[in-house]
């Protein structure tokens, strides 16, 4: 059971604590606001607490590349360097020693530390929105042209098909030009 | 490494996202975690919860759809009876004023009818709680009670393998003994 509090989002008081109780719940108890609550198997899980290094004990035992009085328990999986427990960075099934895992996220090589990512396909769809004015079409489609060209290998989003939307975006503007230069020239209307 | 120009089609979107103005929020499950996706503008931003740090969702169903309905009622009736009674009243005169008046009260008649019909369409409205070992935060764009359930219960086939049933305490027996006579 967990040693902290579940409250009630309405009144902010302690609910009971026993996962069954909670599950059952259908009112506050003390305010008797509707709630409902989905509990997990995590809530009734003890809480991991992180694993101290060890201390070497004999010569044979190999030792952590930044603690060389800790006993290395894993190499690193990118630089091979010998880590200890408290040196030992778990991402994504790899073991990473601290200076890797700061390159790691300055690359963006790993998708899961990744906060932000600029979606450059909306981008193109703003850009699109100078078709509206009279000349903006031939600047819309250049400048889409251009995004796409430049930022075709920048990572996309991480749920949606960016390229794709990047691409009608590009069509859609070197169409409206192109229909706006067969206007303007007479060609059509 | 993973392959960080393709979108991963490991996740599957789930009934649950909210659109403004300049973006939008939209819930993503994935393998081990649950991805929340906030587009504003054009960044988009990611909040990662792994599956097995969940442990509760707390769903508390509010008052601000019948709030909204009533609002929403108080101004689409009398705006709809009212470009109602200036299309009669164009129509028994044949004056172009009362054309005028009575589109623009269809206007506006038109936006309140379609706002109090998206509130009461939509479903219920609650707030979304996620609770871990070490937050608790209120879920953005979780505000239909629908999409909560849909999410708790989607939580649950993925991290337990089922749709998690509230365990509902026993009734006490009812005794069908027959009530013995005082002495």
């Amino acid at each position: 059971m967990p040693a902290r509090e579940v409250l009630c989002p309405a009144c902010r008081r302690s609910l009971p604590l026993e996962a069954s109780v909670l599950a059952g719940l259908t009112q506050c108890p003390d305010c008797a606001a509707p709630i409902r609550i989905a509990v997990f198997p995590a809530f009734n899980r003890k809480p991991v607490t992180g694993q101290a290094a060890e201390r070497i004990t004999g010569e044979a035992e190999a030792a952590c590349f930044f603690h060389v009085s800790k006993k290395a328990s894993v190499p690193c999986d990118e630089c091979g360097r010998f880590l200890c427990a408290l040196c030992d960075f778990q991402i994504d099934n790899r073991h990473l020693c601290p200076p890797c895992l700061e390159a790691a996220q300055q690359k963006r090589s790993i998708t899961s530390l990744e906060r932000t990512r600029t979606r450059w396909d909306i981008i193109a769809w703003y850009v699109n929105l100078a078709i509206l004015t009279c000349i903006g079409a031939p600047v819309a489609a250049l400048a889409n042209l251009v995004i796409t060209l430049l930022r075709w290998k920048a990572p996309g989003s991480r749920v949606a098909n960016t390229r794709l939307r990047l691409i009608l975006a590009t069509l859609f503007a070197v169409a409206a030009a192109t229909l706006a230069g067969l206007s303007m020239f007479g060609v059509i209307g | 490494m993973q392959d960080r120009l393709q979108n991963d089609p490991a996740y599957r979107r789930l009934k649950s996202s909210s659109n403004y103005v300049v973006g939008h929020v939209s819930y993503w499950l994935g393998p081990d975690h649950l991805l929340l996706v906030d587009v504003i503008g054009f960044v988009e931003r990611y909040r990662q919860f792994r599956l097995a740090d969940i442990e509760l969702i707390v769903i508390r169903p509010t008052r601000t759809r019948m709030l909204l309905g009533s609002i929403g009622a108080c101004v689409a009736v009398p705006l709809v009876a009212l470009a109602a009674g200036l299309w009669l009243q164009y129509l028994n005169t044949s004056d172009t004023d009362w054309a005028v008046g009575a589109g623009i009260a269809s206007f506006f008649a038109a936006i309140a009818s379609t706002f109090l019909t998206l509130v009461l369409a939509g479903g219920q409205i609650c707030q979304t709680r996620l609770v871990t070992g070490v937050q608790e935060i209120r879920l953005p764009g979780m505000f239909r009670l629908r999409h909560a359930e849909a999410l708790a219960n989607a939580l649950a086939l993925q991290t337990q393998g089922s749709t998690p049933k509230p365990e509902r305490v026993p009734d006490p027996p009812v005794s069908t003994a027959p009530p013995t006579a005082a002495p």
